[in-house]
């Protein structure tokens, strides 16, 4: 099985990398082949790392995969810059990144290294003639690794999930207080999820203008994308903090300026969501911990079949 | 399997194996009878003392310096840790880190400890740090002496 696996993902990789050579005769370097090389050529580094590290450093297999993890994380951060994949604001993807591989690595390995060490147990044993008995799952560590690692990922992705719904509960209610105060001034509509675009001239006035979503009511409830504009040097409370995305803007309609999907608004306040860096670790974090806890409860249940398999085995072979 | 023995004055010893086909029990008695000839010769007391490579239990570098472990007995080896890498080929004796060699045939038992170290327990009671790296060499050496 572990053959057909390895060889599968040769071939996957052989194959795509044959797929989108020819694709570059084809459609030229487009930035989805140079995506595929990038990634090739991070596994080729990391190979390496990794290849030199297990030579020259002999750690227990925890600490090793801490040290491995930090240096992993300094190499993909630093391939992840010089190849433009990172902007300075999500670097830290980097570490959820090589923290996933680097968990199902090690529950992969630690399983493995038990088996062999079982393999040459046994081997000894029968090199001496000594009786060989088959060791109990009690006795096992590599199923005890495994749950421990799901039990904490699995508490990791709660803790996100409830980090998750903190800031959106938060967030609901920072909506409320601030709509509530606009609508008390006269304010009565409000746009969510804004974009800050280019200021631009309309008729001789400057403008600041706002890509949005207007919710309509026309039997089903939709949306359309629309443009705002607010002219400049208008007065409004400003809760930008700087972000120019994910903006909500509290507003009143400004005369009979309507073009299409354009609208001139009289703006009241403009405000970023509150906490919305910590929304996104903590969804990152539900996704990626989940995603992670997922894998190594197939693999804790591989591991079980092969124990009943190989105890199977075992037993068949003792009674004849 | 027959044995015949006869004295052929003025020749070096000469063993002749002749078998009606190869099989694996032929390779490991060609493999047993190279690994007779195979001996290091360390120093001890200031004396130059051949061993026999059944007789060493491990070899280690400590400090750049190499020593090879008998049973009871420790023994200063003058030649490189590459030389006993390229001496060691189809013998028991295997690397088990970037330090150390093994004989596997005074092997007890390997052991995750704790701090999840893997320890390798000889017939002597002596115990040996194993790297992960060199596991799947050890179990070869055991599939190729279980032929």
């Amino acid at each position: 099985m572990r053959t057909i696996l390895r060889n599968t993902c040769i071939l996957a990789a052989l194959m795509i990398l044959t797929v989108f050579t020819f694709s570059i005769a084809g459609v030229g370097f487009t930035e989805e082949i140079k995506l595929v090389f990038q990634l090739f050529g991070l596994a080729f580094i990391l190979s390496v790392v990794n290849y030199y590290f297990d030579d020259i450093v002999s750690l227990p297999i925890v600490a090793g995969y801490l040290v491995k993890y930090a240096v992993f994380v300094g190499i993909v951060i630093v391939f992840g810059f010089i190849a433009g994949w990172f902007f300075p604001s999500n670097f830290w993807m980097a570490f959820i990144y090589v923290g996933v591989i680097a968990v199902i690595a090690y529950a992969i390995d630690s399983v493995k290294t038990e088996k062999e060490i079982e393999d040459i147990n046994e081997m000894v044993k029968m090199s001496k003639n000594e009786k060989i008995s088959f060791k109990p799952l009690k006795q096992r560590k590599g199923w005890k690794v495994l749950l421990v690692l799901v039990l904490s990922l699995i508490v990791l992705c709660v803790a996100s999930l409830a980090g998750f719904i903190y800031v959106l509960d938060y967030n609901i209610h920072f909506r409320m207080n601030n709509s509530a105060e606009a609508q008390a001034a006269g304010y009565n509509k409000s746009y969510f999820p804004s974009t800050k675009l280019d200021n631009v001239v309309i008729d001789g006035t400057l403008y600041e203008c706002y890509d949005s979503v207007e919710v309509t009511f026309a039997g089903n409830i939709d949306s359309t994308h629309i443009k705002i504009y607010i002219e400049s040097g208008k007065d409004y409370i400003d809760g930008t903090e700087g972000k120019t995305d994910r903006l909500i803007i509290y507003c009143k309609d400004a005369g009979t300026f309507y073009y299409g999907d354009d609208h001139f608004v009289e703006p009241y306040s403009i405000y970023t969501e509150g906490k919305v860096d910590l929304e996104n670790y903590c969804l990152g974090g539900f996704i990626y911990s989940g995603l992670a806890a997922a894998i190594v409860v197939i693999v804790l249940v591989v591991y079980f079949i092969l124990y009943f398999v190989r105890r199977k085995k075992f037993d068949d072979v003792s009674a004849s | 399997m027959r044995v015949e023995k006869r004295q052929v004055k003025d020749q070096p010893l000469t063993v002749i194996v002749e078998y009606p086909e190869y099989d694996p029990t032929v390779d490991r008695l060609i493999t047993k009878i190279r690994n007779l000839s195979i001996n290091f010769t360390g120093k001890a007391d200031g004396k130059n003392v051949s061993i026999d490579i059944d007789d060493i239990y491990y070899i280690e570098n400590v400090d750049r310096k190499i020593f090879l472990y008998s049973r009871k007995d420790v023994y200063r080896y003058d030649g490189s840790m590459s030389d006993i890498d390229s001496a060691i080929t189809d013998t028991d004796l295997v690397r088990i880190s970037r330090t150390c060699f093994m004989n596997v045939s005074h092997l007890r038992e390997i052991m995750q400890m704790k701090n999840s170290h893997l320890e390798a327990v000889l017939d002597n009671e002596e115990k040996l740090i194993v790297s992960r790296k060199y596991l799947k060499d050890i179990k070869r050496i055991f599939r190729r002496k279980l032929l």
